[in-house]
């Protein structure tokens, strides 16, 4: 005889009596006071399991929070990218700003000396550099023609 | 959703450049080049010694058509008439350089330092009149006194304009 084995009708009547006993006990009924040793054993066992299962009201509270707390973290993701798409939105929608006006060549080339009266062309050439690169800058911006 | 997110910030990021300036029109900046052109064409007949040939790329780049109401234009103009009335009165032409800088005096619309520039020169001419012979010398004396008076007055508005931020 394996454990494989179906149950004999003897086994199955047993096990029927066990838990009639098992579900007396949890419902609160009071044991017969005369039981086999391994069926108390069986019984005490059952007892136990169900007084395991069961939580105070702090240690309830903790588990609660922790399941709760995974739950918001499980938001997070959700939270960052709904206001990162609002930022998103609101920078598409904002009116265009016009780019401000490059420096007057006078603040390029700033106060000129009495000594450098006749020197335009040096100062020519920093102006058109200065106007060049802006140029420059807008063609690959796409602001300009 | 990792990736939509990296794609949200890089959106986000990229919108918050500060915005560059505002780039020249196209036919000023050519402008600016043809009287560039000109300015290195004239050192080179200076180098060559053929000082005449000179003037006339100077005078060349009073006649370029810059865009209206462009300042760059204007300055330059301003500045290479300053350029060839020194190089005019280097060559005792007098007469030519006065005319040309009260040209420019005249028709400047605006202060700058170019036009205060101008004034200088301006100063310079009345200076070398007034060693002439014959010539009205005091007379030559203050009106260079003017002039030079003139320059610094626009060259004081214009540091002044800088220093409180007006471009």
């Amino acid at each position: 005889m394996t454990p494989d084995d179906p149950a004999t009708p003897e086994e199955q009547a047993r096990a029927a009596r066990l838990a009639a006993l098992v579900d007396g006990a949890l419902a609160g009924s009071v044991p017969p006071p005369v039981m086999a040793a391994e069926e108390r054993a069986l019984l005490d066992t059952a007892a136990k399991i169900r007084a395991a299962r069961s939580l105070s009201p702090a240690r309830r509270e903790a588990v609660l929070g922790t399941i709760f707390a995974r739950r918001r973290r499980a938001l997070v993701p959700w939270a960052v990218a709904a206001m990162a798409a609002a930022a998103a939105l609101l920078l598409a929608l904002r009116p265009p700003t016009r780019p401000p006006a490059p420096p007057s060549a006078s603040a390029l080339v700033g106060r000129i000396e009495g000594a450098d009266a006749g020197a335009a062309r040096a100062r020519l050439d920093v102006l058109y550099a200065d106007r060049l690169a802006g140029y420059r800058r807008a063609l690959l911006d796409g602001r300009t023609r | 959703m990792k990736r939509l997110l990296g794609l949200l910030l890089l959106a986000i990021v990229s919108s918050c450049d500060p915005p560059a300036t505002a780039g020249p029109r196209p036919e000023v900046l050519a402008a600016l080049g043809q009287a560039k052109a000109y300015h290195h064409l004239a050192d080179v007949y200076l180098d060559d010694g053929r000082p005449g040939e000179a003037i006339a790329a100077l005078e060349k780049i009073l006649e370029i058509p810059f865009p209206p109401g462009a300042t760059d234009g204007a300055d330059a103009v301003l500045d290479a008439r300053a350029r060839l009335g020194k190089l005019l009165l280097g060559v005792g032409r007098l007469d030519d350089a006065g005319r040309i800088v009260e040209e420019g005096v005249r028709g400047a619309r605006g202060e700058s330092f170019f036009l205060a520039n101008l004034y200088t020169v301006a100063g310079e001419l009345h200076e070398a009149r007034a060693r002439l012979p014959g010539a009205d010398a005091a007379a030559e004396r203050r009106r260079a006194i003017e002039s030079y008076g003139r320059s610094i007055e626009i060259n004081q508005r214009i540091q002044k304009q800088l220093a409180e931020g007006s471009p």
